[in-house]
């Protein structure tokens, strides 16, 4: 299947919300090896997109992709487009890109600074002429770390636990009230309940932000997101693939190589209920690989 | 899959235990006797010094020390004050921090954050090599290149003077304060950068907002050490500042960078090149401004601890 009929099939034929982000034919390559290999999608807005499949798949470069954060890491070369809004992502200055789209990453990282900075500094660097304070303090209530920070906003964010701090980082990117957010695996170091908190701020946030988030908890992607895009590892057998990344590496990439791929792309309901592919099916019901073809049958029905 | 079973065959286990034991004993011994080498020799340093430095109070009052304010310990009307030693090394180590602390930053910015990994690595060895240079080449260097070039511009300038001695002191612990604030800087994780970036901040904002105050504990200590360099620093001084004690005055001379001074470390020395009965008067006023040099670089280290562990960063 091309990627062109996996759009086509899996845009809403009425009221079909408008597009924000545009990745069309993005590859990718660390140091001459490719890791993604035409990705090809449209993010809606107003929606949360899900990101998931096996571990290594590409799915945190992918995320990088949307806010120009690969070309900061060395020996990465990405080829193809993002648009935001129609326009290439690559015409805006980067910290223009930036600012408009928030990013919170795997692993919590606030800045060694107090909890009031955190937040400050990003508002600060980008010239916020507003009421700080307030702003630092609506961002700290809407992830519910206000009343657990509030005695000392002077507290160095490293005294704070995991989940402190990645919601100190979820407070952080959202401060700066961007278009979009990119999230990855935002809960992985979160208890249930903290969890379960973010899970319900991301569901009220889509009011009036986009959401992009990768995420290997299945049960929190069919909960929150409303669409899912299965990415896998596989091997690439034809020559035809192969020319598609000559642009990206010098090096003879042998045929049977693993490389990111998009498998699938559909609404939420349709991915877990009646998802295209085996692979897809293997995912997302592990531990059934023996019976899983004669299951697939079982469920078109 | 199989599982790898419990092991059962017991004689393809079969450690050495004896002979280890042994060994073990004997590399704790020679360890040991080491550690306990180099831990005498430091307290045996420090016991001489506090002993010496009892007898030269013995001789002369505290208060004398301290309050002179002139330094003749030769002299047959002998002064010894000591802040007249005090505020040459002060003076020369200002010039010389004044120096370092910017080139050092600098050099350590531009190569951890916009050097590329190869010249980084080519320009970081070469940095240590530098600060290998030894101190009496430096000391010729400002007494017969930079004194003349300054004289130049300065017209006042005297052949000896603090100013010259300060600036090659500075460009000699230029080095030490770049390599190991690069190495602070260096180690700021990647993952704080790019929570930087993602919040839209550029390059430079990073490097000032997040990166150097992230790498201030290093920074801090690398400056510290640069500190204790520059007051324990002998022979460029020596060489360059002069042998001349001024008077504390309302003349400020102490305090003159264009005239010779003489710094405590260049009392040491002149002192110990001529021959100095061991026992008399001025054999032990060098261990008096020995042990005030100890406790000045001991006050600098104990600060530098403590701030680093007050702003203790460690990355996860
Ligand atoms: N900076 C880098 N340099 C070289 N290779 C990299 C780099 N970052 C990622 N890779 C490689 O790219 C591939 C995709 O990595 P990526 O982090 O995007 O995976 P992921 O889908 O997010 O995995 P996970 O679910 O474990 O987070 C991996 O094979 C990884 O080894
Ligand atoms: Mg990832």
């Amino acid at each position: 299947m091309t990627s062109t009929t996996l759009i086509d099939r899996d845009r809403p034929a009425s009221t079909s919300p408008e597009v924000i982000f545009r990745a069309e034919n993005i590859c990718v390559a660390y140091e001459d090896i490719p890791v993604l290999e035409n990705i090809t999608l449209d993010i809606y807005k107003h929606q949360i997109t899900g990101f998931i499949g096996p571990s290594g798949c590409g799915k945190s470069t992918l995320l990088r992709c949307f806010n120009r954060l690969n070309e900061l890491v060395r020996g990465a070369k990405t080829t193809g487009t993002v648009s935001l809004y129609d326009r290439d992502i690559n015409s805006f200055h980067p910290v223009e890109v930036r600012r408009r789209i928030g990013m919170v990453f795997q692993r919590p990282n606030p800045f060694p600074k107090s909890v009031y900075d955190n937040i400050a500094v990003g508002l600060r660097v980008n010239g916020y002429r507003g009421d700080i304070d307030e702003r630092v303090e609506t961002a700290l209530r809407q992830v519910g770390l206000w009343n657990e920070v509030k005695q000392n906003l002077k507290k160095n964010a490293w005294d704070l636990s995991g989940g402190q701090q990645q919601r100190l980082c979820i407070a952080r990117a959202i401060a700066l009230q961007p278009e979009a957010i990119l999230m990855d695996e935002p809960c992985a170091s979160l208890d249930p309940i903290s969890s379960a908190r973010i899970d319900e701020l991301l569901c009220e946030m889509k009011q009036h932000y986009t959401i992009i988030i990768v995420t290997h908890n299945l049960k929190q992607a069919a909960r929150i997101t409303d669409r899912i895009a299965f990415f896998n590892v596989e091997a690439w057998e034809s020559d035809d693939r192969l020319e598609t990344l000559s642009s990206l590496t010098h090096k003879n990439v042998p045929l049977g190589y693993r490389v990111g791929r998009l498998i699938e792309y559909a609404p939420t309901v349709e991915i877990f209920t009646r998802p295209q592919h085996q692979v897809t099916l293997d995912y997302l019901s592990p531990g059934t690989h023996q019976h899983s073809s004669s299951h697939s049958r079982d469920r078109q029905y | 899959m199989t599982v790898d079973l419990p092991s059962t065959n017991e004689a393809l286990w079969q450690p050495n235990r004896k002979a280890s034991k042994y060994v073990e004993l004997a590399m704790q011994a020679i360890f040991g006797l080491f550690a306990l080498v180099s831990v005498a020799t430091t307290i045996g340093i420090i016991l001489t010094l506090i002993y010496e430095t009892i007898e030269f109070f013995q001789e002369v009052p505290l208060w004398n020390f301290l309050t002179d304010t002139r330094w003749t310990p030769l002299f047959s009307s002998a002064q010894f004050g000591i802040f007249v030693l005090i505020s040459a090394t002060l003076l020369t180590s200002s010039i010389a921090i004044t120096v370092a602390v910017p080139l050092g930053l600098l050099a350590a910015i531009s190569l951890s954050e916009y050097a590329s990994p190869k010249v980084r690595k080519i320009i970081k060895p070469a940095l240590e090599i530098l600060a290998g240079v030894p101190s009496v080449v430096y000391g010729y260097f400002a007494l017969l290149f930079v004194t003349p070039l300054l004289q130049t511009f300065i017209p006042g300038l005297q052949g000896f003077n603090a100013l010259s001695a300060g600036v090659v002191v500075g460009i000699s612990i230029t080095p030490l304060v770049a390599s190991l604030s690069e190495d602070a800087i260096y180690a700021v994780p990647r993952s704080l950068r790019d929570g930087s970036y993602a919040l839209g901040a550029t390059k430079r904002e990073t490097i000032i907002s997040v990166v150097l105050p992230a790498a201030l504990s290093g920074i801090v200590s690398s400056v510290i050490l640069a500190v204790s360099r520059a007051i324990g620093e002998t022979m460029t001084v020596t060489l360059a500042a002069g042998q001349n004690p001024q008077p504390i005055g309302p003349d400020l001379k102490f305090i003159n960078p264009f005239i010779p001074v003489m710094t405590m470390t260049a009392f040491i020395v002149q002192v110990s090149l001529g021959d100095t009965p061991a026992g008399s008067l001025a054999y032990k006023t060098i261990y008096a401004v020995g042990m005030t040099l100890f406790l000045m670089t001991l006050v600098l280290n104990i600060f530098s601890f403590w701030f680093v562990r007050r702003f203790r960063e460690k990355y996860e």
